[in-house]
């Protein structure tokens, strides 16, 4: 029948999952921690003993911000009492299933990592857990995108590239916090190829980021449309400013502006993720 | 502090799995729903769930507006009526007869449909299910064990006909056991026993598919040639349902996605997006570090 409906049924089928802000700051913090730890595990394995020095300050912040992490993942179960049950089963076709045994496994080496990075205990130990570590941290810091972008929720389910973008956004939180830690210890060897490397970490940020938007189906370009401000602001702030900084006044003085711009876009793409579905689902 | 530990350890006990028993489901025949919800009564009923309330939804006589944690049957009502219709007589005007009452369709119709969780063959809600709580049971039915559920809500967020939900009650997910108590006792589940007009029909799968297929020839030959069966066989991007339905209109006229997608079909890919994506970034910072130690 053609005729026009008195109740249409409704346009978006789909029931918005019952996440909100503790999910938007899980997701900032897995994605910090991730990077710090990512970036410095590779700084301590390939750097001389000056970058060694800001990759355990790295470690030493990985592990707190962590802890963060974990608390919200459980406080925004439904029954938190039963945290325990996700390590009931091992389940490789669910996301949340991987990234809830890659969180525990990097928890842990992460808490030594930290460990050892406080205490005056040092080398080839460090060297070994740094290398064990980054796989699962390079995990963690993916695992999420896959998990948004496989769902049924409009919006997320056509992010084919959501991983890509968050671990990116994982490797730049990572090198930026680093590289305002070592402008502030005077670690001018170490922040030069810090600042080199964000540099083209945040140009492959913005590649990505642009595909990301222009992939998306009639469910992402609402998204858009509903929040504009807050995907602008994204790129703004944590892309185009940051990039700027460190191309055009690089140094120590403007190093930890350029950190506190990639970590305020970091936030606000995460805040606006999380919000798709339920913005969309209202409209 | 026995029962604190009791309840932590309690969910990694593995029982033996049941033997597996002949499939069943629902096979639902829209065209044979009169709206009269005695399923959703039923169904609270048999399974002691609460009331909604009496809310206004303002724009249908459906006043539940969509399946919950706590209303796992749901009588959708589609008012399908031309915008520019003249205004129906009021109701002292009424001259009701026969004439009258068959030149209804001419002026609009109304779909009824009673919905529910479509006990996916593969479903999007146990491959995502990060506990193990939600299984296939012995007869094949999408099962939510509430005693292992912490709440994660990842099933919500992968379910693509939006059926389950979280409950703001005890914080678990919840949706249609299929009265798996009720089959386990060989009885037919409640909303099935109490539809009057045998819209809702249960039984072995193989048997309701051969029936719908009847059933839809026989309303064919009646003149409705929009008529279809949605989710009896599975498509290429989705499996076949447990409860499936016969349908008079588009899929979407009644709430149902018209291609409902498996999410999980893109994880690989997806993964391997994020994967390449992440080697891009440690590339660049290790050839950075590099270049500077050696400089």
């Amino acid at each position: 029948m053609s005729a026009a409906e008195a109740s249409a049924a409704p346009r978006i089928v789909t029931k918005a999952p019952p996440w909100h802000t503790s999910v938007a700051i899980d997701l900032l913090c897995s994605s910090l921690a991730a990077g710090l730890f990512a970036v410095a595990a590779i700084i301590y394995l390939l750097g001389d003993d000056t970058d060694r020095a800001v990759s355990r300050v790295g470690f030493a912040l990985a592990f707190p911000v962590m802890i963060v992490d974990l608390v919200c993942l459980v406080i925004d179960l439904g029954d938190p009492l039963r945290f325990m049950n996700m390590t009931r089963v091992f389940k490789p076709g669910s996301p949340m299933s991987v990234g809830v045994w890659s969180i525990v496994v990097f928890s842990f080496i992460s808490f030594v990592c930290f460990a050892i990075s406080i205490l005056p205990l040092g080398g080839r130990a460090l060297s070994f857990l740094a290398l064990g570590g980054l796989p699962f941290a390079l995990v963690v810091g993916n695992y999420k995108g896959v998990l948004f972008s496989t769902t049924a929720q409009p919006g997320w389910s056509s992010m084919r590239w959501l991983g890509a973008l968050l671990s990116i956004s994982a490797g730049a939180m990572g090198v930026a916090v680093l590289l305002a830690i070592a402008a502030l210890a005077d670690a001018d060897h170490t922040a030069a190829f810090l600042r080199e490397a964000l540099v083209w970490i945040l140009v492959l940020y913005a590649i990505v980021f642009v595909a990301l938007e222009r992939e998306g189906d009639r469910w992402t370009r609402g998204a858009r449309r509903a929040f504009p401000a807050g995907m602008w602001l994204t790129l703004l702030v944590g892309i185009i400013v940051p990039l700027a900084i460190a191309l055009l006044a690089p140094g120590p003085d403007t190093d930890c502006t350029a950190a506190l711009c990639v970590i305020g876009g970091s936030v606000a793409f995460r805040h606006v993720l999380i919000k798709i579905p339920h913005r969309l689902g209202a409209n | 502090m026995a029962n604190l530990l009791r309840d932590l350890l309690y969910p990694f006990t593995r029982p033996t799995a049941l033997a597996s028993r002949r499939p069943t489901g629902f096979f639902t025949d829209t065209t044979l729903c009169i709206g009269c919800k005695a399923c959703e009564v039923a169904c609270k009923q048999w399974n002691q769930l609460p009331s909604d309330g009496f809310n206004f939804t303002a724009d249908s006589y459906d006043n539940t507006a969509q399946l919950s944690a706590t209303t796992w049957r749901h009588v959708t009502f589609i008012e399908q009526f031309p915008r520019d219709a003249a205004a129906p007589p009021s109701p002292p005007d009424l001259n009701l007869d026969l004439t009258s009452l068959m030149m209804e369709a001419q002026n609009g119709r109304w779909l009824m449909m009673s919905d529910v969780c479509k006990h996916c063959s593969a479903a999007p809600c146990q491959m995502a299910c990060p506990t193990g709580a939600i299984i296939h049971n012995e007869f094949n039915d999408v099962y939510i064990q509430n005693d292992i559920c912490n709440g994660c809500g990842y099933c919500v967020a992968a379910c693509p006909f939006g059926v389950i939900s979280r409950s703001a009650f005890d914080g678990h997910a919840h949706k249609c056991t299929l009265c798996y108590d009720r089959q386990r006792d060989d009885l037919i589940p409640a909303c099935a026993k109490a539809c009057p007009t045998e819209s809702i029909r249960f039984g072995p799968l193989d048997e309701l598919r051969a029936h719908a297929a009847r059933r839809l020839e026989e309303v064919k030959t009646r003149g409705f040639k929009g008529a279809r069966l949605y989710g009896d066989r599975a498509t290429d991007t989705y499996s076949d349902l447990g409860a499936f339905f016969l349908l008079l209109d588009e899929p979407s006229r009644y709430g149902l996605p018209d291609n409902p997608d498996t999410p999980q079909r893109h994880m690989i890919a997806d993964y391997i997006r994020g994967a390449a994506g992440t080697l891009l970034w440690i590339a660049i910072l290790a050839i950075a570090v590099i270049i500077h130690v050696r400089s």
